[in-house]
């Protein structure tokens, strides 16, 4: 009896002693990005060497996002945090968590010339600036300049894996160079309920009336028509707007109430494009799920609506 | 008592186990000894580059510290021979000379270049040839699909004499 105990006791310790080295060998360092787009790059640079996580959910708004106390719980315990800039993230939520956390904050749009455009009368610089694969590859250098200096010892694992996806995005943009191309010059109109759209339409030569900017028709708000339904006189304005674009197509949100678009698609005669990926990549599982899943889609969706 | 004796057993026993297959692993892998290289003397060897577009740095390149991104490398068994930052016009040919790293054998030389951006829906080639004396010992074009960078292998010989076998 005595001798059985003392062999479970002694499997017991041994087990034990495997279990915990096994633990250790798991725990990562942790990245904390505050979108998934960056999120996504981030982890196709770092593979399984490091844990990333993103702030910001599939379908959340960079712009308006409130940090919650969770979000405050994971920055605290994050290596490295990575924001996108250019004022994405409203009121600088992701650097005032991280400076609060005290954790090292890199932007990812450091080296990319911005476009400027109108908001509230000023002048002030696009943060959509990921909708282009040419600065998706500053993000990448970006990240991966970020990982050399906090993780040296796998420098060059990261720069293998970033090297493939510069690659990745390069093959990216002649497809949609190419694809673009199936659509007739004068029906490239790119008509978006949100204004997201800017660096695509301007290196892929949409909207030439528009100086290769994206519109939004007149009078649109993301945030007061959701479910509320819109005023009249706005509903005139984004009709006389749409009409006057010339758009064949409109694309829209998903957060958009469906039957309001069916109405003013009825009413402008142009038909609804879809909805595109505009602030956030797509949900787990989804098409959309990854940077180049979300590009290609967008890309597919466009083409499909406006070629003839 | 019985418990020390009970645990010392365990620990033999996975002692033993652990030591058995260390050793029947350190069997099975057999040591492999790299042969040292023969180094050949350039002087002589021409590497001559034609690319049919104008080169120019890639927006989708790889940043090295303080360097800006390669219009055109050459790399020879695994060593860069040449790194360009300038742009290359089209149809110019680049002379190659004094470089170091040919061995007797088998050598292997890669090349990459960056079409324009604009010029992405086109398809382009580098041609690569490698003269001895005037003579050309390797005479090689490597094309891409549009939007892709530019880039090849090539393996050849260099046999004792200095004689080039072409492998393919």
């Amino acid at each position: 009896m005595r001798l059985s105990i003392a062999f479970v006791i002694v499997l017991s310790l041994m087990s034990s002693i495997f279990i915990n080295s096994s633990f250790a060998e798991e725990k990562r360092p942790l990245v904390v990005a505050s979108t998934t787009q960056i999120a996504d790059l981030a982890r196709q640079i770092a593979g399984d060497s490091l844990d990333v996580r993103s702030i910001l959910a599939p379908g959340a708004d960079p712009h308006t996002y409130q940090p919650t106390p969770d979000d405050v719980q994971l920055v605290l315990r994050a290596d490295l945090c990575l924001e996108n800039g250019l004022h994405l993230e409203g009121k600088s939520w992701m650097a005032t968590l991280a400076r609060d956390a005290g954790k090292l904050l890199v932007t990812t749009t450091v080296g990319i010339k911005p476009l400027e455009i109108g908001a509230d009368g000023e002048t002030v610089p696009d943060p959509h600036a990921w909708f282009t694969p040419r600065n998706a590859a500053v993000y990448v250098n970006n990240i991966l300049k970020a990982f050399e200096q906090f993780d040296p010892p796998r420098k060059d694992e990261y720069r293998a894996r970033a090297k493939l996806l510069l690659q990745q995005l390069r093959v990216l943009d002649a497809w949609i160079r190419e694809q673009v191309s199936l659509i007739p010059p004068q029906q490239r109109i790119l008509v978006t309920t949100h204004d997201a759209f800017n660096y695509f339409c301007h290196e892929y030569k949409f909207n030439p009336s528009n100086n290769y900017l994206s519109i939004a028709p007149v009078g649109w708000s993301t945030g007061g028509e959701v479910g509320a339904g819109m005023t009249p006189e706005r509903r005139r304005l984004v009709i006389e707007s749409i009409r006057n674009s010339g758009a064949p197509a409109i694309f829209v949100e998903t957060s958009i109430n469906p039957k309001l678009i069916r109405e003013i698609a009825r009413d402008t005669g142009v038909k609804i494009g879809g909805s595109l990926y505009s602030d956030s990549m797509g949900e787990r599982g989804s098409a959309g799920e990854t940077y180049l899943g979300m590009m290609r889609e967008n890309v597919l969706l466009i083409v499909a609506a406006l070629k003839p | 008592m019985r418990f020390i004796l009970t645990a010392l057993i365990w620990l033999v026993l996975i002692g033993g186990l652990s030591f058995y297959i260390y050793q029947r692993d350190a069997r099975i892998i057999p040591r492999t000894q790299a042969k040292v290289a023969v180094e050949v003397a350039t002087a002589g060897y021409l590497l001559e580059v034609t690319p049919t577009f104008g080169a120019e740095p890639d927006p989708f390149a790889l940043h090295d510290d303080g360097q800006a991104p390669a219009t055109l490398l050459v790399r020879l068994g695994g060593q860069d021979i040449y790194r360009g930052e300038q742009p290359l016009a089209r149809a110019e040919v680049l002379r190659i000379e004094q470089f170091s790293g040919l061995v007797e054998g088998k050598n292997e030389l890669y090349f990459e270049a960056s079409p324009p951006f604009e010029e992405a829906h086109l398809s382009h080639a580098l041609r690569v040839r490698l003269l001895r004396d005037g003579v050309a010992q390797l005479d090689q074009t490597f094309w891409a699909d549009a939007g892709g960078k530019v880039s090849g292998t090539v393996i050849f010989t260099l046999e004792p004499t200095a004689e080039v076998g072409h492998d393919r």
